[in-house]
């Protein structure tokens, strides 16, 4: 690695850093109107004048003057510990999310599979934060989130073959590069059937990975208070809700490119090829993706606001018995079918 | 994707015997089902918030809304009804009789007003909102009114004061009133002094020295 290589790379993550913090704030603020308007309320509306755009913003300087509580009873060096590792799982996927053809942290050839890997580091950091709080809401939201993340990663993992035998890579940056030639060439459109269930499958697995409602029973509040980081305060509770925030948009990004097209547009004549030039090309493809990375980020939100909370023998009978069945047997077909026709 | 506004939905999931069919008709209901619920909530979103932005817009009041005492002194005939009626004694009047000649104006009930309210305060910290006052009064002249709001910083902001008068007028027409009764104590003394001088010659002394005395002395 040259030292140019070096100095692009931490230029990324530090621009990745800003990208997480800026989409949190955006993402929050969103949630909180999306989920106001869907109740016919109107969400914050003073803070900082226009609709109170300004309030997460005034939320993350009330977090970070906020004093930082450890418990007593706490195992303190993994209690600190823990948030961190939560958001270094989440913040690590960035590296292989490929905005454009040109803007991607690192093109390493095993992207999917490092993504897989690494996404299930935060379970990690869920048990810690929830064993180290010496409390027992907080242990319980840490143990499920552990049983439903590892239960989640099976389907997870079978949804994402999908993409990657029509691809036949596991680079994200090649995966993205089949789909060239408008909206028709997508995974999910070219491959209707099996794609489609493995979109589904996917978007709806991830939303358990990320914790978020429908499959939220690790920081049910109304079961747990809040799960694993009741006993948090201050920035290390920011911390989490930054890694759940981050994690939000890592899972749409994975659907973006994996089945979405992911920097392409949807009508080849809108894009800037690299050739033409270096940085129009990386400024449009980091355009489209982040957008229909966003739009799916909008319909997690309203997913959320929609449904009610499952049990968790429902969420264990989802996982086992209805996306397993469909992934193996798409998994099936689509290489039988794969074998076949090609 | 319509449905009644209520229904059962147990009986919406059909029971099948065969357990291959009741799952895969389960697996449909419940993705009809997701769509249906994001479906609602969507269409809630361009809707009109029912929120009420309270300092910047407000709701009208009902006009039955018994929000605060207000007295329209001018229309106050000093019956003393509400003071009467209130079971909680919120109510502080004070009154000067007009002068013969003064004109008060007419009361709504068409009877000339006799008297100037000095005083007229009312507690509203110890009111219980019965608003029998108002139903006692005969003019009209205490009435329900909805401000919407009436915060103060301290309780006796809380006692009003509908005299609508500045304090030397009040300190006046209490001066011309304890004259008033002045006089009328001298008159009565004077009068209790006299009869032992006037049953000789009633007419005369009387006229000079008694009942004309109040009368003339005072016209405005």
């Amino acid at each position: 690695m040259t030292g140019i290589d070096l100095l692009l790379s931490v230029a990324f993550a530090v621009g990745v850093i800003g990208f997480v913090s800026v989409f949190a704030l955006v993402a929050i603020y969103l949630e909180r109107k999306v989920s106001a308007h869907m109740q016919d309320r109107l969400g914050p509306m003073e803070t900082g004048g226009w609709h109170g755009w300004s309030q997460t913003v005034a939320d993350t300087l009330k977090l970070l003057l906020k004093e930082d509580i450890i418990p007593t009873a706490a195992d303190k060096p993994l209690f600190k510990l823990a948030p961190f590792i939560v958001f270094t799982g989440s913040f690590a996927a960035w590296a292989v999310i490929p905005f454009a053809a040109n803007l991607i942290g690192a093109d390493i050839n095993i992207g999917v599979f490092y993504l897989v890997a690494v996404s299930s580091l935060g379970v990690i950091g869920i048990l810690m934060a929830g064993w180290a709080s010496n409390n027992k809401w907080a242990l319980y939201g840490a143990m499920r989130a552990a049983a439903q993340m590892v239960s989640y990663e099976i389907p997870i993992g079978l949804s994402l073959l999908v993409p990657i035998l029509l691809a036949e890579s596991l680079s994200m940056k090649e995966l993205v590069e089949v789909q060239a030639g408008g909206f028709w060439h997508w995974t999910i459109f070219s491959h209707l059937p099996f794609a489609l269930i493995a979109f589904v499958i996917y978007f709806w697995a991830s939303l358990a990975e990320t914790n978020r409602t429908p499959f939220d029973i690790p920081e049910a509040e109304s079961e747990l208070v809040a799960g694993y980081h009741v006993e948090y305060s201050g920035m290390r509770f920011a911390m989490f809700f930054l890694a759940e925030y981050a994690n939000m948009f890592v899972v749409s990004a994975v659907v973006t490119a994996l089945f979405l097209g992911g920097w392409y547009a949807p009508i080849p004549w809108l894009d800037i090829p690299v050739e033409t030039s270096v940085v129009g090309s990386a400024a449009i493809g980091a355009f489209w993706f982040s957008s229909k990375a966003m739009l799916l980020v909008v319909v997690q939100m309203w997913l959320r606001w929609t449904l009610p909370r499952l049990r968790v023998d429902q969420l264990m009978h989802i996982c086992w018995k209805v996306f397993m069945p469909f992934s193996f047997v798409n998994i099936l077909l689509l290489s039988l079918w794969v074998a076949l026709c090609q | 994707m319509s449905v009644p506004a209520t229904r059962d939905t147990a009986a919406l999931i059909p029971r099948r015997r065969n357990p291959l069919s009741q799952y895969f008709s389960d697996l449909w209901i419940g993705i009809v089902t997701i769509l249906e619920g994001m479906w609602v909530t969507f269409s809630h979103l361009p809707k009109r918030t029912i929120t009420v932005q309270y300092p910047k817009e407000k709701v009208p009041m009902y006009p039955q809304t018994r929000a605060m005492l207000v007295n329209h002194v001018d229309d106050c005939g000093y019956c003393l009804s509400c003071k009467r009626v209130c079971p909680v004694n919120i109510f502080t009047i004070t009154g000067v009789r007009a002068d013969p000649g003064e004109d008060l104006g007419i009361l709504p009930d068409g009877k000339p007003k006799k008297m100037h309210i000095v005083d007229f305060k009312i507690d509203m910290s110890k009111c219980v909102y019965c608003g029998l006052c108002v139903e006692a009064c005969d003019t009209r002249s205490l009435r329900w009114e909805q401000p919407q709001e009436k915060p103060v910083y301290n309780r006796r902001d809380l006692h009003l004061d509908f005299s609508g008068m500045t304090a030397e007028r009040k300190q006046e027409l209490l001066d011309r009133d304890e004259a008033r009764k002045k006089a009328k104590a001298a008159e009565a003394a004077a009068k209790a002094a006299a009869p032992k001088v006037a049953p000789p010659k009633p007419t005369s002394e009387s006229g000079t020295a008694s009942s004309p005395a109040p009368t003339p002395s005072d016209p405005s």
